[in-house]
């Protein structure tokens, strides 16, 4: 497996958000404003084992179910928000593991888990990379197991 | 001939974007109806005539690959193509369920020109066979 650096963990965050979602993203991260985030997190499993945490506002998921669906982002309902960034974790993941496993060590991944965090501790708990969408920010780790 | 797709997912979100892509597609489908897992899917096989299935891998109760399995074993519903949408990693493992009987993959994220460069051959043939 590929070392795995804050680059390459932004770029498919970034490619994610989009080609999926068409989110314009920006490097700033500013988490003023928030006061909790969803917190999702994703476990694989098999020769390489591991977690990818993705935390966001709700508002984000709110733009990308909005954007998804094509509905205004007013309508989308809780649990829709919660959904989108579990599947922009979802799709991240998959990303980033093609780019940095080989085909014999490819994991297999779990279904996303959604939590919520206080803001004060969710990025600073997981953070590795940190970028915004739509004004909105966003951070994700990814870690393996040994 | 009426066209209908069953669009099999956990994620509402994603049931819905996949069936916008197709709609977008232009592949001519008329009826979209939709399953958020393998059971339900199964159940909505048995009432609705479904000329095409676009399935998750990873759901609970029933995953696609589970659900690929029953229809195969099925003689009704083994002809219906079965089309897997996924952000899975290992191409191998989306090769083994072609292996299995689906007809095709789609990697997530994937656009409505995708969706129609895979689903459209597939309904066609679907309508020369019946």
């Amino acid at each position: 497996m590929k070392t795995i650096d804050p680059d390459l963990l932004m770029s498919a965050l970034a490619e994610a958000l989009e080609t999926m979602a068409f989110v314009t993203i920006n490097p700033e991260f500013d988490l003023t404003g928030c006061v909790t985030l969803l917190r999702v997190s994703l476990a694989f499993s098999g020769v390489i084992a591991g977690q990818l945490t993705l935390c966001a506002p709700r508002a984000l998921g709110s733009v990308i179910a909005a954007n998804l669906t094509a509905v205004d982002v007013e309508s989308v309902t809780p649990e829709n928000a919660a959904d989108a960034l579990r599947e922009l974790a979802n799709i991240t993941a998959g990303l980033l593991l093609r780019q940095v496993c080989s085909p014999q060590e490819m994991p297999q991944l779990a279904i996303p888990i959604v939590s919520s965090t206080p803001a004060a501790v969710g990025p600073h708990s997981y953070c590795l990379a940190a970028l915004s969408a739509e004004g909105h920010p966003v951070t994700i780790a990814f870690r393996t197991h040994a | 001939m009426k066209t209908t797709c069953l669009i099999v997912d956990d994620s509402a979100i994603l049931r819905t974007m996949v069936a916008r892509a197709v709609r977008l597609s232009g592949a001519g489908v008329e009826t979209i109806v939709q399953a958020a897992n393998g059971i339900e899917a199964l159940a909505v096989l048995s009432a609705t005539p479904v000329h095409l299935v676009l399935t998750d891998i990873h759901m609970p109760e029933m995953g696609g690959a589970e659900l690929l399995a029953h229809m195969q074993a099925d003689a009704k519903l083994a002809p219906i193509p079965v089309v897997i949408v996924s952000a899975e990693p290992s191409i191998d493992r989306m090769e083994d369920l072609c292996r299995n009987g689906a007809r095709g993959y789609l990697r997530k994220p994937f656009s409505p020109e995708n969706v129609r460069a895979l689903i459209v051959p597939l309904l066609e043939q679907q309508h020369e066979n019946n």
